[in-house]
């Protein structure tokens, strides 16, 4: 019996391996009756359906939600959920809404201000004071 | 082409049926204490009146009403018995129903008006002499009453007898309300060409057998250039049969949407010539004239602010054709866009999603009921939660 290795468990680096997208579930509410959903409306009935058929792994639940404005719930593999409220908005407009929540990652939105971010270690390694020729004061 | 007017001009309720006579009784006090005061009389006669000359209340002054015509004094006599036998069973407790006991009045129309009033006699009228009145309407027993009369199924029918102008269901298939539409075209502009004007805003019978509906739909109707058109049929026959008749009153109808169905008309509508749906409905008597009678005919209305734009019968045709808006989002969606519903990641639902029914998808409401059960406390989900308090004291509550 040969000698393995233990495994390690394998690190998510979206974008290398498998790609797997973050938005797992979107809720779309919309109003019978009030003029803010008259985009929403437009956007189910014109765009949603093609919408859909490109992102599969995204499940849909579309319901009335009456005397409220329209809303789109963006929930997350993280388990944490984004909600936009859309009212007034055109239907191309509440489809741009839907993209961004479709990228969204489901974390919280931070600052980033450093060029390239990397959760692999770096190949110089990690500097020690204790090793290498040090220097002299 | 014979034309056979069968219906009746729509009209609202006849006035006879609204004239409903009354029946009370009055009758002897039975409370204790009466008895113990009044010795309990054997003797009943009852009298009739007139229902010009019925009395609402009791009094010493007034005299009871003779009757004043044979045909009351017969159902006095027929009625008189059925009374006393009445208020014996009132006495011993069985059913008062004016039903049971066959006392109903004649049925006008659908509307059966309620037995006539009968009253108890006056004191100076009983022989008894130990007889007498009561003075208050404690311990009286109550026989018969029409409380309820108009709620019983028997004594009215639903449908009534009102003949509206527009049908009872509206015609949504294209190619019949085309085909009212044709008709009513030729026979608008048949009535012009005869030079009847005035029977343009005139009510029009429904009734045609379907053999001369066919024969008028398959008129060689065309519309020329310079606004003339063709009827290709005698429009003598077709104006003839548009004056209403009041002597043909007999039910039936055999109106457009009965007598033909879609294919046949379908199939016509491949014969007709396409010029006539150029033809013009610039002039506002034939313009009306045609509405009225596609109204009358489908029950489609064409709405106000579109009717200066309907000037020739392919305008007219567009509005009547188009379908009804929907209600709902939801309503539509099932309609007009079921790729959205085979789409296997989209659900759609008809009602607002609510916390029990998000419980529920997930299987986790049974949990919590068993809970709820082990607690003691009623598992009906948020439904049973009562509203915010301010809500049901605004409303007048406690």
């Amino acid at each position: 019996m040969t000698v393995r290795a233990l495994e390690r468990i394998s690190v998510g680096q979206n974008g290398l391996g498998a790609f797997i997208l973050q938005c797992k579930k979107m809720d779309i509410h919309y109003c019978d009756q009030s003029g803010s959903s008259r985009g929403m409306n437009a956007f189910i009935k014109s765009q949603l359906s093609k919408f859909a058929s490109l992102h599969p792994q995204i499940e849909f639940a579309v319901s009335p939600r009456p005397r409220k404005h329209p809303v789109l719930i963006g929930h997350y593999i993280n388990g944490k959920q984004k909600s936009i409220c859309v009212k007034n908005m055109d239907s191309l407009q509440v489809l741009k809404k839907a993209e961004l929540l479709r990228d969204a990652s489901g974390e919280k939105t931070k600052r980033v201000n450093k060029p390239i971010t990397s959760i692999n270690e770096s190949v110089r390694g990690v500097w020690s004071p204790y090793h290498g020729k040090g220097m002299p004061v | 082409m014979r034309r056979i007017p069968r219906l009746r001009r729509p009209s609202g309720l006849p006035s006879t049926t609204t004239n409903v006579s009354r029946t009370t009784i009055q009758i002897q006090c039975r409370h204790p204490s009466c008895q113990r005061q009044r010795p309990t009389v054997t003797t009943f006669s009852t009298t009739f009146s007139p229902p010009s000359l019925n009395r609402l209340y009791s009094s010493d002054r007034q005299q009871t009403p003779a009757s004043s015509s044979a045909p009351a004094q017969e159902q006095i006599q027929e009625l008189q018995p059925r009374v006393a036998d009445e208020i014996i069973s009132a006495e011993t407790g069985e059913s008062l129903d004016w039903a049971d006991e066959g006392l109903t009045a004649a049925r006008e129309g659908p509307y059966g008006a309620p037995p006539q009033r009968v009253e108890a006699a006056r004191e100076n009228d009983v022989a008894d002499p130990s007889y007498l009145p009561a003075t208050t309407a404690e311990g009286l027993r109550k026989v018969g009453g029409l409380a309820d009369w108009w709620y019983r199924p028997d004594n009215w029918d639903v449908t009534g007898d009102f003949i509206s102008f527009r049908p009872r269901e509206k015609v949504v298939d294209p190619v019949l309300i085309e085909a009212a539409v044709r008709r009513a075209v030729v026979e608008a502009l048949a009535l012009r060409e005869v030079g009847s004007d005035d029977e343009l805003v005139a009510v029009w019978p429904m009734a045609m057998s379907k053999s001369d509906l066919l024969g008028l739909l398959n008129w060689d109707v065309k519309g020329t250039e310079d606004g003339r058109v063709t009827l290709g049929g005698d429009p003598s026959a077709v104006a003839e049969g548009l004056r209403w008749k009041d002597e043909d009153t007999s039910a039936g109808s055999d109106d457009l949407a009965e007598t033909l169905t879609s294919e046949e008309v379908s199939a016509l509508a491949e014969t007709w010539h396409p010029s006539w749906k150029t033809i013009s409905l610039t002039d506002p008597r034939i313009r009306f004239a045609v509405t009225k009678r596609v109204f009358q005919l489908t029950g489609q209305l064409v709405p106000d602010h579109q009717l200066p734009s309907t000037t020739t019968v392919q305008a007219l045709l567009r509005v009547l054709k188009k379908p009804p808006k929907s209600a709902t989002l939801n309503e539509e969606i099932q309609k007009r866009h079921p790729d959205l519903l085979e789409l296997p990641n989209v659900t759609v639902a008809a009602k607002r999603v609510t916390r029990g029914d998000k419980e529920k998808a997930l299987g986790r409401f049974k949990i919590m009921q068993e809970e709820f059960k082990k607690r003691d406390i009623p598992g009906l989900g948020h439904g049973y939660a009562r509203k915010g308090k301010e809500v049901r004291r605004l409303k007048g509550g406690t």
